[in-house]
């Protein structure tokens, strides 16, 4: 019994050393979801020490000649650990990495892949959307997660998608699409056509409260066009666990936009400020949802914001 | 929207190399900019706010007594505020309907935003009260202070400490093509004061209101400022108030005032930008109170 304990502890001592070293990065724990299709569940909770930025979904699809990157987690040290979950699963190169938007717990890790001979895609507002936060995104870093960043860390795409496009992996097509402003303008979306598998970025959030930095209706606009593919099987969200019905899993978050949207539209008609908006509004959401009161007020002030000019 | 159709993922890209090289010096910037701000304890950045208040007080106020204004004017913010760069400040008029002095002039100072001083309201025989709101920008930690000046040249002062950081250098908004289309559109509202059944007028301006501290990485512009800096509002030919302000205000600034019922005409605002267009709209006076939107068409 002893023994266990004492190889146990050895074996996260040593774990842990090997996330320490740059060198050796520790495999990031993935499960296949659908055949070829790797995620990794980040931790529902915001970036901190703890979990070192690692708070995003991210992942990957293997095809028979190329693997596409989808999103690269907070830190490139987050990068690197996913590329070591990659050459676990498979020798086929990683030709593409898909940033499914700006924010920074989803392409922090771009540096990882940047030295492979590998394409950064993502849609069109992508580029000066991270440019023009990125000064803040880095600043930032040490406060939350206690690592210093600097500029290496931010890779802009090399192929911007506007609507629809097919990237072919290698015996296995995968279709991605850019969407009008919604979570952020720059949201893009991954359909693999073999499994029936979507990978939404932040257009959906499970469990975890939505972040509004983008436009509530047109959230709520791009949800409806996400439902209007009837062949979507797996759903891979950009928090949360991984799904199997798309308009089950995302219901909880229509409510949540549809309730914010439409008491925010209520208060403005009945001539409350926004301050009232912000302490009354959506508030029976709160015990539905992780990192509410994180996420809320700033949700209702970009809706009000939007709303009172319609 | 366009189709790429079939489009080969994986082919090397020399276009990322040169985005690369232009980023380096771009970042550069960042870095130096992120080592010049060591993290301040909270004592130590209310101190330093007191040193930056000392050289307002004196540019702008000289020797004049500034005494306490508890009972003559109240300054509501949120302590931690959850969107630095909208962040709802409302300044209430304790001395409305009292029968002290009433207030003619108030300034606001944010201390460290990069222009302090923010706005400055005179009031005129049309205001009902000197209750402003409106939404500002807050740079980071700081206090704001109201000093209000009353009709016996009096000074008084408030101050309230807010939390929140990156309201000025925070990416330019989501809506700014749209600022920019509707550029000095106007809207007049009338809205409740806070939660009473009271009714302020809300004055809603279209404008980017650009701080020219936020920086554009790809092309390492800084985008330059454009801000409202002068808003002028009248009922018939009384003046309710004139102001001049910086890029403090949020974008689509707002602002919340109460006007006299018995003053006679129409309600007129006169805006102004450090570009020097001008923006002019004028509401006919309403037939009824009701806290419906009044849209004009000019």
């Amino acid at each position: 019994m002893r023994i266990t304990y004492w190889l146990a502890a050895l074996a996260v001592l040593s774990g842990t050393s090997s996330v320490l070293a740059d060198d050796v990065p520790q495999p990031l724990r993935v499960s296949e979801v659908a055949q070829g299709v790797f995620v990794h569940l980040g931790d529902q909770a915001e970036a901190n020490r703890g979990n070192a930025g690692d708070i995003a979904n991210i992942g990957f699809i293997v095809g028979d000649e190329c693997v596409a990157v989808i999103d690269t987690g907070g830190t490139p040290q987050i990068g690197a650990r996913l590329r070591a979950a990659i050459s676990e699963q498979t020798a086929t190169p990683v030709c593409c990495v898909i940033n499914t938007h700006m924010h920074p717990d989803h392409v922090l890790g771009n540096r990882a892949f940047a030295a492979d001979d590998t394409t950064f895609i993502a849609a069109a507002g992508f580029d000066s959307a991270l440019a023009a936060r990125s000064e803040s995104y880095l600043t930032r870093m040490p406060e939350t997660i206690g690592i210093t960043a600097d500029s290496s860390w931010i890779v802009l795409s090399d192929r911007q998608i506007d609507g629809a496009a097919k990237l072919d992996l290698g015996g296995r097509e995968v279709t991605l699409q850019s969407w009008p402003t919604a979570h952020t303008d720059n949201d893009l979306t991954v359909y693999d056509e073999d499994t029936g598998t979507l990978w939404t970025g932040d257009l959906l959030f499970v469990d975890r409260v939505p972040s509004i930095d983008g436009s509530i209706t047109g959230w709520l606009q791009v949800l409806d066009r996400l439902a209007e593919n009837g062949t979507v099987g797996t759903v891979v969200p950009g928090h949360g666990p991984v799904k199997h019905d798309l308009a089950r899993a995302t219901a909880p978050e229509r409510r949540y936009l549809e309730t914010i949207r439409d008491d925010v539209r209520k208060a403005i008609a009945d001539g409350y400020g926004l301050q009232h908006a912000v302490q009354h509004t959506g508030t029976q959401q709160r015990s539905r949802w992780l990192l509410f009161d994180a996420y809320h007020a700033r949700n209702v002030t970009a809706a009000y914001t939007e709303l009172e000019w319609e | 929207m366009g189709m790429n159709k079939h489009a080969r993922p994986c082919e090397p890209s020399r276009a990322r190399t040169r985005a690369r090289l232009r980023y380096l010096f771009i970042t550069m910037f960042v870095a130096l900019a992120t080592v010049a701000m060591p993290a301040m304890a909270d004592v130590q950045r209310r101190d330093q706010e007191e040193t930056v208040w000392k050289s307002i007080r004196k540019a702008h106020f000289g020797d004049r007594a500034i005494a306490d204004g508890t009972d003559v004017v109240s300054l509501d913010a949120p302590y931690r505020a959850e969107d630095p760069s909208v962040v709802p400040i409302t300044i209430t008029d304790e001395r409305a309907g009292n029968s002290g002095p009433a207030i003619s002039r108030l300034w606001l100072v944010i201390d460290n935003n990069p222009v302090p001083m923010s706005a400055r309201f005179d009031l005129g025989p049309a205001a009902a009260s000197a209750t402003i709101a409106t939404r500002v920008r807050v740079n980071s930690y700081t206090y704001m202070r109201v000093i209000a000046e009353t009709r016996d040249d009096k000074l008084y002062m408030v101050k309230r400490y807010v939390k929140a950081s990156g309201g000025c250098s925070a990416p330019i908004g989501r809506d700014l093509d749209k600022a920019r289309e509707n550029l000095g559109q106007m809207r007049l509202r009338t809205v409740r004061a806070g939660e009473s059944n009271d009714k302020r007028t809300q004055l809603m301006i279209r404008h980017p209101n650009i701080t020219g501290l936020q920086m554009d990485q790809l092309t390492r512009l800084v985008e330059p400022a454009h801000f409202v800096d002068a808003i002028t509002v009248r009922k018939g030919d009384a003046l309710v108030f004139d102001s001049t302000m910086t890029f403090s205000l949020s974008a689509n600034p707002s602002l919340q005032f109460s006007v006299k019922d018995d003053t006679p005409g129409d309600l007129s605002a006169h805006v102004q930008d450090n570009e020097e267009n001008e923006f002019e709209q004028t509401w006919p006076a309403p037939e009824a109170e009701s806290p419906q939107q009044q849209e004009t068409t000019s």
